[in-house]
């Protein structure tokens, strides 16, 4: 059945089209009905993938300029990838129709949801380069609108306009790579691309294209320096958190890499540079996860960090741990945000410190963050375990420099999730309010736990998508990466259980180390640096700009008609 | 001169003139009135030169929807006074007549140089006639220009 | 193109540009629409003159009778904006009505 891969992901924008009908029938069958109509892609793309067996590439036969068309290319990628992008949104669906219920503007959460599902399904599923141009702007638009919700408040609004401007400069740079594809080869069909990459033809700049590219996926998937959005985009609800932030438009820009791999595989300058910005991202959002205290902003940190993973491993030529690792920290981190979302609304608040002892009232969000926290640190047997495996041995056997640097990514993964299970479900009972959730958001919960516990069962029996995950790892990396998970762990419990109180008075009297922590909860001085940029260049400009564009008709006219007369001077008399 | 051209003469300078004293006149009702004449005089020009359709809409329009709506707009808000003064007027209107003449005289001593109807289509005919030189070119920007500067030169004396 | 057509040429041009400046200098902003109008009429005559001597002469002719629907069109569109206008801000001066100015 030809028409399914179109299906997957036209169902989820058309409905996002259809549901502010069904808002004005009845506000409280939209979430109901958006629900529906990702439960038919999720179906759909299970169908598509169980009856997968050749690549290929699908088009509707009409282009829209010459060389651009619309086409799926259904392979073994986008095929797995299309099925863990709907059904994790399925899951994460069922999740905001329990937490969004009472919320004003549903018909505007579902649309955006649904249009944004649609365009990542579509994004994952194209094959034509301008198609996922187009798809790619469409996840932005929706993410700035979605961080920006709640748009009576003000740091809604200027997260939302922050997250849109600056994977807008990632866009403008594969803007201009695909212009030049479509410049130099004349066609913009990806495998067409991909083949003239390896049979070397066409006369393209596939170093240059290769970073523009690095630039536009840097942008979306938030690494450093253009990370700063992700932190301040939690500012929008939970679910939105939970399934762009986390597990779908920041892997986008891995999807980019992964299905230009060849380009950077065959590169040393860009595999480099690539390894170097995933590897300086891993650290950096790390550490600054290790010393924040909004329980949503560790996990934006932690997302930062493990893409700085994702994409060292595409540098360093490990594609199949590439695309583990992405689908691993999709299921995990967005357990781990709706465990986090619903520890939120229990206690009313997002700062860690004020949190305590919530394991005896909250007990299936419990469960869900610690087997969030244990997949992330990279304990056997959760799935986290088996793809960190994949990359580190990958990584021991080329870089050593880049092996080391990630073991100590994963240390500071480890601590800093247990921190945040140490402060929140341990210790004192500081939120005795805390209750459960209700069922439409525990579900998906235990759904995505039980998905992280056993998950690598499912995924090592396919060997059709991707290669097989090996089950028999690299001993030595296996014995040293869960060693140093075991020790972050007990470190953890050392400092927080144990004595808590020893590292506060340290933290609090110590005047280097407070100043250190303050360092690491601003952002490591990116925010600033790009305010001051802003204010001292940005807005001068801007001003300069108000004196053409005055308010004044007449004024306006005038310079129209100049404009007029030069065009005149120019065409009548210079051209001849 | 051709009776053809002095009827073309006669009533473009007629429209002109009607023009200018709408632009011109400081109250907003008579310059309504002579923009209907306006319109009229256009539509018979496009009568004139064999297109009764196209003049009849323009009047249709022009001369009847559009003008009745001015009206009762100007109704509905009140009569102003347009304030354009007398002296910025007297040097627009010695201006505007002196580039009039200099346009009549250059179209009579310049002719045509390429002739667009030998082109197939249309559209060829229009680029041609845009992108080749003519002699009364340099008049058209003359124009232009003048009205630029002046445009331009009354608005630096305004207060922003 | 023979003289005729040039003189109504010339003189639709000449009605564009006075009609530009005269939006320009308006204080009032029916005359600015008014203005506006006169720019269309020279518009219109222009397109007209250019395709008097050619062999196409009837798509010209559409072409003039297309760009006289819209322009009145726009042209009525922009006399319920003046009644708008007056209706929110009470005067008819343009330069009282300057709230996008940055």
């Amino acid at each position: 059945m030809t028409a399914v891969p179109w299906l997957v992901w036209i169902i989820p924008l058309v409905g996002a089209l259809l549901v502010p009908l069904v808002e004005r029938a009845r506000r409280d069958f939209c979430r109901w009905f958006a629900v529906a109509v990702v439960g038919v892609s999720a179906i759909l793309c299970a169908y598509q993938a169980l009856n997968f067996t050749v690549p290929y590439v699908g088009t509707l036969g009409w282009s829209l300029y010459s060389g651009v068309q619309a086409e799926v290319y259904v392979d073994g990628l986008s095929v797995l990838l299309a099925l863990f992008v709907s059904s994790l949104s399925f899951v994460i669906l069922v999740y905001a129709s329990g937490m969004m219920a009472k919320e004003e503007g549903q018909g505007r959460f579902y649309s955006l949801m649904l249009a944004f599902i649609g365009s990542m399904v579509g994004l994952v599923m194209s094959g034509d380069l301008v198609q996922f141009y187009l798809l790619w702007e469409l996840l932005g638009i929706c993410s700035a609108l979605l961080i920006a919700f709640w748009w009576d408040k003000e740091p809604a609004r200027k997260a939302g306009l922050k997250a849109f401007l600056f994977t807008r400069v990632g866009d403008v740079a594969l803007l201009i790579g695909v212009v030049l594809i479509l410049a130099d080869l004349h066609t913009a069909d990806i495998p067409s691309v991909l083949s003239a990459f390896g049979s070397s033809k066409g006369g393209v700049d596939w170093t240059l294209i290769g970073a523009l590219f690095l630039i536009g996926a840097m942008g979306k998937s938030a690494q450093v320096p253009l990370h700063v959005w992700l932190p301040d985009a939690m500012e929008g609800p939970t679910p939105v958190s939970a399934l762009i932030h986390a597990a779908t438009m920041v892997n986008a820009g891995v999807f980019l890499l992964v299905r230009f791999s060849p380009i950077y595989a065959a590169t040393p300058l860009l595999s480099t540079s690539l390894t170097t910005v995933g590897l300086v991202s891993l650290v950096v959002g790390g550490v600054c996860a290790a010393a924040a205290t909004d329980i949503k902003r560790v996990l934006a940190y932690s997302t930062i960090s493990q893409l700085g993973l994702m994409f060292a491993a595409v540098g360093l030529g490990s594609v199949a741990g590439a695309v583990y690792q992405l689908i691993g920290q999709g299921i995990f981190k967005a357990l781990a945000f709706m465990a986090a979302g619903s520890v939120a609304e229990a206690t009313g608040t997002r700062d860690i410190l004020s949190m305590g002892g919530l394991a005896s009232k909250m007990k299936a969000s419990y469960a869900g963050f610690l087997v969030s926290a244990f997949a992330m640190a990279g304990f056997p047997p959760f799935f986290g375990f088996w793809t960190k495996e994949v990359v580190a041995s990958f990584a021991r056997s080329t870089d050593l420099l880049a092996f080391l640097v990630i073991l100590g990514g994963s240390a500071l993964s480890a601590f800093y999730m247990f921190r945040v299970v140490t402060r929140v479900f341990h210790g004192q009972l500081r939120n005795p309010q805390a209750h459960e959730p209700g069922w439409l958001m525990l579900g998906p919960i235990l759904a995505l736990t039980l998905a992280a516990t056993l998950g690598w069962i499912a995924v090592a029996n396919q060997s059709l998508y991707l290669p097989a995950l090996n089950l028999n790892p690299d001993l030595v990396t296996a014995v040293v990466s869960v060693c140093i998970a075991a020790s972050a762990l007990l470190l953890c419990y050392a400092t927080f259980i144990a004595k808590p109180a020893a590292i506060l008075t340290f933290a609090g009297s110590n005047p280097a180390a407070k100043a250190i922590i303050s360092v690491l909860r601003s952002g490591l001085g990116f925010d600033a640096f790009y305010s001051v940029v802003f204010c001292r260049v940005y807005l001068p400009l801007s001003r300069l700009v108000t004196r053409v564009q005055t308010g004044d008709l007449g004024i306006n006219t005038a310079l129209l008609l100049a404009a007029l007369v030069v065009t005149l001077v120019i065409s009548l008399l210079v051209v001849a | 001169m051709d009776p053809s051209e002095l009827q073309a003469l006669l009533f473009s300078g007629a429209l002109i003139g009607t023009v200018s004293f709408a632009l011109f006149t400081p109250k907003v009702s008579s310059s309504l009135i002579a923009l209907f004449y306006a319109s009229v005089i256009l539509a018979v020009i496009f009568t004139l030169y064999g297109d009764t359709l196209v003049g009849l809409v323009q009047m249709a329009t022009f001369a009847g929807a559009i003008s009745v709506l001015t009206l009762s707009v100007i109704l509905m808000t009140g009569e102003s006074r347009l304030a354009l003064g007398v002296r910025k007027l007297g040097g627009v209107a010695l201006v505007a007549l002196l580039l009039f003449i200099a346009v009549v005289f250059s179209l009579m001593v310049g002719g045509g140089s390429a002739s667009p109807s030998s082109y197939p289509d249309i559209s060829s005919q229009v680029l041609v006639f845009l992108w080749t030189n003519r002699p009364w070119d340099p008049l058209i920007l003359i124009v232009a220009f003048a009205s630029a500067m002046v445009t331009i030169s009354n608005l630096m004396s305004r207060e922003p | 193109m023979q003289t005729d057509a040039l003189v109504l040429l010339g003189t639709g041009t000449l009605l564009v540009f006075m009609g530009i400046a005269s939006i320009s200098l308006s204080k009032n902003l029916v005359k600015t629409i008014m203005s506006f109008q006169v720019v269309l009429f020279g518009a219109n005559l222009a397109l007209f003159a250019s395709g008097l001597g050619t062999v196409n002469r009837l798509t010209t002719d559409v072409f003039v009778l297309l760009s006289l629907a819209l322009g009145a069109a726009v042209e009525g569109v922009g006399l319920a904006i003046i009644l708008a206008v007056y209706r929110k801000y009470g005067t008819l001066d343009p330069s009282k009505v300057r709230r996008l100015k940055g």
